[in-house]
C-alpha cells in the first residue's frame, strides 16, 4: 500500500478517524464522506469505526434491567435497618395502667408539693424571727404575743356557741 | 451508623434510584456479567450510604456515587479473579439472563481490555458522559481519557472485525 500524503484525503480521513477514537464520535466532512466511500482503504476504516461506535452506543440501551429492583430494594432496607441502633427496634408506643397517673402529670404534683414544703418552712421560720426580735426590742414573749393574737378569735367562738345555744 | 435523619436517608434514595439503571449498566460495562454487577452496585449503596454524610451538594451525587462503583467494581473482578474456574460460571451467567438482545459479544470484547481503558469505554458509552466529565469521575486529565480511549476502541475495533472475520471463515 502506498504511504500517505500528506494532506492528501486519505491522510486527512486517518486524522477524522483518530480524533473519532479520542472523543467516540464520527464526524466526517461530506467530501471525505464521499473518498471514503470510493477508498479501498479509508472504506473499510471507517465502516469499521462507524459500527462500532453505532454498537457502543446502542449497547447500554439494550442491557435488561431485570435484576436492578431487587437490588435496590436490599440496600433501601439496610439503610433502614442501620438508621436505627443495633439491636434497637423502632419504638413502640407504651402501655400506660389507668390507674397510675401519668408521668408528667406526677411530674407536675411532685413539683407543687415541694414548693408548698418551701413556703411553709419559709413562712415558719420569718414568723418566729420576727416574734424573737419583737422580744428583744419590747420585752414581750412570743407566747404573749401570739395569746394576743388569738385572743379575738376565741372570744368570738365562745360568743357564737354562747348565741347557738 | 446511628442517627441518620429521615431526610438524609430519603435523600439518598432518592438519589440511589435515580441513578441505579445507569450505574447498573456501568457496573456491567466493567465486569461484563449480571450478577457481578448486581454485587457491585449493592456493595456501592451500601458503601455510599454510609458515607452519605461526606457528600455536601446533591448536585455532585452522581460523580461521587460512579467513583464509589467503579471501585466497587474493581473490588469485585479482583474477587472474581481469584476465583478457579469450574466451567460452570458461563452456563450459571446464561441461565441468569434472558436479555438475550445484549449485545454480549461487544461486552465480552470489552472485558478483554485492560480495567481502566474498559471503565473509560463503558463511562463515554454507557454513562454518556464527555471527556471532561470522565477525567474528573476518575481522577484524571482529559488527555489521558482521550489516549485510553483511542487505545481501548481501536483495541475493540481490531478484535471485533477479527472476529467477524472468524465467523465468516
Amino acid at each position: 500500500m502506498k504511504p500517505q500524503v500528506v494532506g492528501s484525503a486519505c491522510f486527512r480521513v486517518q486524522e477524522a478517524l483518530d480524533e473519532s477514537l479520542s472523543e467516540g464520535t464520527l464526524t466526517l466532512p461530506a467530501e471525505l464522506a464521499a473518498h471514503a466511500v470510493r477508498c479501498p482503504r479509508c472504506g473499510p476504516e471507517v465502516a469499521q469505526t462507524e459500527e462500532l461506535l453505532s454498537r457502543l452506543r446502542g449497547a447500554a440501551a439494550t442491557i435488561g434491567l431485570g435484576i436492578l429492583p431487587s437490588v435496590v430494594d436490599h440496600v433501601m432496607s439496610e439503610t433502614v435497618a442501620w438508621s436505627l441502633p443495633a439491636g434497637i427496634r423502632a419504638p413502640e408506643p407504651a402501655m400506660q395502667s389507668p390507674t397510675q397517673p401519668r408521668t408528667h402529670t406526677r411530674w407536675v404534683l411532685g413539683q407543687v408539693a415541694a414548693v408548698a414544703a418551701v413556703l411553709v418552712v419559709t413562712t415558719s421560720l420569718v414568723t418566729y424571727s420576727m416574734l424573737k426580735i419583737n422580744e428583744a426590742v419590747s420585752g414581750v414573749k412570743p407566747g404573749e404575743v401570739l395569746a394576743h393574737l388569738v385572743t379575738p378569735f376565741q372570744n368570738m367562738n365562745t360568743a357564737e356557741l354562747r348565741n347557738s345555744k | 451508623m446511628v442517627g441518620v435523619s429521615l431526610e438524609r436517608r430519603e435523600a439518598f434514595a432518592r438519589l440511589f434510584s435515580q441513578l441505579s439503571p445507569r450505574l447498573y449498566r456501568t457496573a456491567l460495562g466493567i465486569l461484563g456479567n449480571p450478577h457481578d454487577a448486581g454485587d457491585a452496585l449493592q456493595e456501592a449503596g451500601l458503601k455510599a450510604f454510609r458515607y452519605f454524610g461526606t457528600l455536601h451538594e446533591e448536585e455532585a451525587g452522581a460523580a461521587w456515587l460512579t467513583r464509589i462503583l467503579i471501585n466497587a467494581c474493581y473490588d469485585q473482578g479482583r474477587k472474581r479473579s481469584r476465583l478457579v474456574a469450574t466451567g460452570l460460571e458461563l452456563e450459571r451467567e446464561e441461565a441468569a439472563a434472558p436479555e438475550h438482545e445484549t449485545d454480549w459479544e461487544l461486552v465480552q470484547a470489552m472485558q478483554q481490555l485492560p480495567e481502566e481503558q474498559r471503565t473509560t469505554v463503558t463511562l463515554r458509552f454507557f454513562q454518556d458522559l464527555t471527556i471532561p466529565q470522565i477525567a474528573h469521575v476518575m481522577g484524571v486529565p482529559d488527555g489521558t481519557v482521550k489516549s485510553r480511549l483511542h487505545t481501548a476502541l481501536q483495541r475493540l475495533r481490531t478484535s471485533l472485525t477479527a472476529k467477524r472475520r472468524e465467523g465468516i471463515q
